[in-house]
């Protein structure tokens, strides 16, 4: 009977499966056919595996540079993130001073701002700091920007643990840093790998800030990249050499997903269940 | 060997070192995406010159199809930019338009590294094209034909032995494809600026080229109540009633229409003469590809070997820092062996009338030397009155082509539009 009422959303979440499955699969195995061959063979299987599709989007469309552009923004950008708002979270959550309230306000309104709204007040500061069209500019904004969500998500978690733990060490002789890093966080690291998980995707994937901001190519990170190349294919129809472009793009989200996966489940059902 | 070797950089040095420049960085902003073949041979072109100049470097910016307004902005922004290209009639009607480019009249009259001067290589008619108010403030240097692009093997099986040049001719051309099993127009719904073709041929057809820019310029309107406007859409309605365009064509997305041409399914097309490179790898080998010119309204004031083209130019931008090393670069990428060099690499038709393009576009370069005049894209409603051009003509058109209102409806669709459109200027 349970199942029979549960059925129909069975259904529905193994049809979205399939569908997500079928789509990731149909690009993959674009990124291998001929020219000829993508647009009428649906999802049969290439006939041929074509590596030249990933060396020309590489090399020609230039992914490799972007890619390393974006590794090194996206991966400083969330050590950063996590540098700050990790502790600015335990604080906010656990210390009791005037103003608490008020400051873990100001982050949940700090994500309510909507993004294009300040292209123009952070392109005037980076052009006044001499930082516009540079990686360093883009990283800081993607911190700043970062900043409110993952406190936020951060509070959640710190308030979540137990307070008795933090008096124990506190009593045995710990300073509050100490608390903090040596008790409170280990304990908080399911919730630190969700943050650095969702902010890892979504500064990954991230395209109008990067477009507002940078201007060289050899500057460009790989949404940038991604999109110039499919400017560049759709005018000599090389839609394996795009689609190329999409799976070496999508393919460290899914290998950071694959390996974090557990952590950020953890961490988002944690306190759900007493 | 080495004495060939010697020659050919003796003959890169004197094509490219006809001024001496102390160090000059030129900014050059592209129309082209990086990984574009013509952006390839424009990186080798840039190379060469600078070897030939070494105290000439390239700073670029590949911008892609939204370089004009991305470089608008940043001139706005206080950037300095030596040299960008875009197409021209979107120059004509943008930054050369508004005399915000160096003029290159004098660049025009210059000694070119072949001998005569610069604007002796060019087509005429497409030199012509680039003269606004009287003033070059841009040179083309590659361009595109729009013709009806087909496949010769199957026009013959057909049983169509000689090219039409009446419009009676090539419905009855087209009736003897389907006739033999295979489809005989494709079209992509999706692409009002493809699609816009078949109107504006036929206009300037039945009416003359001049047609469109009149109606589009009378404050009333009432000019699109002119008969050759109802009779161009009667012609282009007909090509569906008919079967020549096949139904499913209707819900066709780009690039669908072209694919079946790729496949063997459908034998013509309406579209640039970037359908071959398009298409390179897609069709079987030894595919024929033909081109013909848009064919005559019998009865009509136009002319069968007017060709509607879509050019792209190097312009200057006023305020250039290193206006004059962007000129001269200008000057080197239209000498002969510099455009032969994009003919063969990018396969693109190029602005300079002694060089040969390449085989499967040649019908195209023979169309381009036999025009009595190369037209602008829309027949010079894109310069004139661009946002008329988009949101109102070619909007509208799509809609009578694809069967969504009639045609009294759009000629009453544009007689108030244009009337609004002159009102609200």
């Amino acid at each position: 009977m349970t199942l029979l009422r549960r059925l129909p959303a069975y259904i529905a979440i193994w049809a979205w499966v399939a569908f997500t499955v079928a789509a990731i699969l149909w690009v993959v195995m674009s990124a291998f056919k001929s020219k000829r061959e993508v647009l009428r063979s649906g999802l049969k299987p290439p006939a041929e595996l074509r590596w030249e599709n990933f060396e020309t989007a590489w090399n020609v469309g230039r992914l490799g540079e972007f890619f390393s552009n974006s590794v090194v923004i996206v991966c400083l950008s969330v050590f950063l993130i996590l540098l700050v708002s990790t502790p600015a979270a335990y604080v906010l959550s656990r210390a009791k001073f005037r103003g608490r309230e008020a400051l873990t306000n100001l982050f949940v309104i700090g994500m309510g701002i909507p993004i294009p709204m300040l292209f123009i007040p952070i392109f005037g500061i980076l052009a006044w700091l001499r930082l516009s069209d540079s990686l360093t500019g883009l990283t800081i904004v993607f911190v700043a920007i970062s900043i409110p969500f993952t406190v936020y998500l951060l509070t959640g978690f710190f308030a979540s643990l137990p307070s008795e733990l933090e008096a124990a060490s506190l009593l045995d002789g710990c300073s509050d840093f100490q608390t903090f890093r040596y008790v409170m966080l280990p304990m908080a690291m399911p919730g630190v790998a969700t943050a650095a998980i969702l902010n890892f995707i979504w500064l990954w994937n991230e395209y109008q800030l990067s477009l507002v901001i940078l201007n060289s190519p050899e500057n460009r990170t790989l949404p940038l990249g991604l999109y110039s190349l499919q400017n560049a294919m759709q005018y000599t129809s090389d839609w394996p050499g795009l689609f190329a472009g999409v799976t070496i793009v999508i393919i460290p989200t899914i290998l950071v997903y694959a390996i974090l996966s557990e952590k950020m489940i953890a961490g988002m059902t944690m306190g759900a269940v007493k | 060997m080495s004495h060939i070797k010697l020659s050919g950089l003796s003959l890169i040095a004197g094509l490219t070192a006809s001024v001496a420049f102390a160090e000059t960085e030129i900014t050059y902003w592209s129309f082209w995406n990086e990984p574009e073949p013509q952006a390839q041979v424009l990186k080798a072109l840039m190379d060469e010159y600078s070897a030939a100049n070494p105290d000439v470097t390239f700073n670029v910016v590949w911008n892609g199809r939204q370089n004009q307004t991305t470089v608008r902005n940043a001139l706005a922004g206080g950037t300095s930019i030596d040299l960008m290209d875009a197409d021209m009639d979107g120059l004509n009607g943008g930054l050369v338009g508004q005399g915000a480019a160096v003029p290159l009249d004098g660049l025009v009259a210059s000694d070119s590294p072949d001998g005569g001067t610069v604007g002796d290589a060019f087509y005429p008619a497409l030199l012509a094209n680039a003269e606004l108010n009287g003033s070059v403030g841009q040179l083309p240097y590659a361009f595109y034909t729009y013709q009806i692009f087909y496949n010769a093997a199957q026009l013959r099986d057909a049983g169509v032995s000689e090219i039409p040049s009446t419009w009676a001719g090539y419905v009855d051309a087209m009736k003897a494809v389907k006739d033999s099993g295979v489809n005989a127009i494709a079209v992509e719904s999706d692409i009002a600026f493809y699609n816009i073709n078949w109107l504006n041929y036929l206009l300037a057809r039945i009416a003359g080229p001049d047609f469109l820019l009149k109606a589009a310029e009378d404050k009333t309107g009432e000019t699109w109540r002119d008969p050759a406007v109802s009779q161009a859409l009667e012609l282009e309605a007909a090509l569906w009633a008919d079967g020549l365009i096949p139904e499913e064509s209707r819900g066709y997305q780009w690039p669908a229409g072209q694919q079946t041409l790729a496949f063997g399914e459908t034998a013509t097309e309406l579209v640039g003469s970037w359908l071959p490179i398009e298409l390179a790898e897609q069709v079987e080998e030894g595919f024929e590809w033909g081109a013909m010119n848009f064919p005559m309204v019998e009865g009509g004031k136009g002319n069968v070997n007017d060709t509607i083209i879509y050019a792209v130019s190097f312009a200057v931008p006023e305020g250039a820092e290193d206006a004059e090393a962007a000129q001269d670069f200008i000057r080197f990428a239209l000498s002969k062996s510099a455009q032969q060099k994009m003919a063969d690499d990018a396969l693109i038709g190029v602005a300079n009338a002694s060089v040969e393009w390449a085989d499967v576009i040649s019908d195209s370069r023979e169309a381009v030397a036999n025009a009595t005049s190369l037209l602008s894209e829309n027949l010079g409603l894109k310069v004139a009155y661009a946002d008329y051009s988009s949101n109102i003509y070619e909007a509208m058109h799509n809609k009578v082509f694809l069967g969504q209102i009639t045609a009294d409806e759009f000629i009453n669709g544009m007689v108030e539009q244009t009337k609004g459109y002159w009102e609200n200027r």
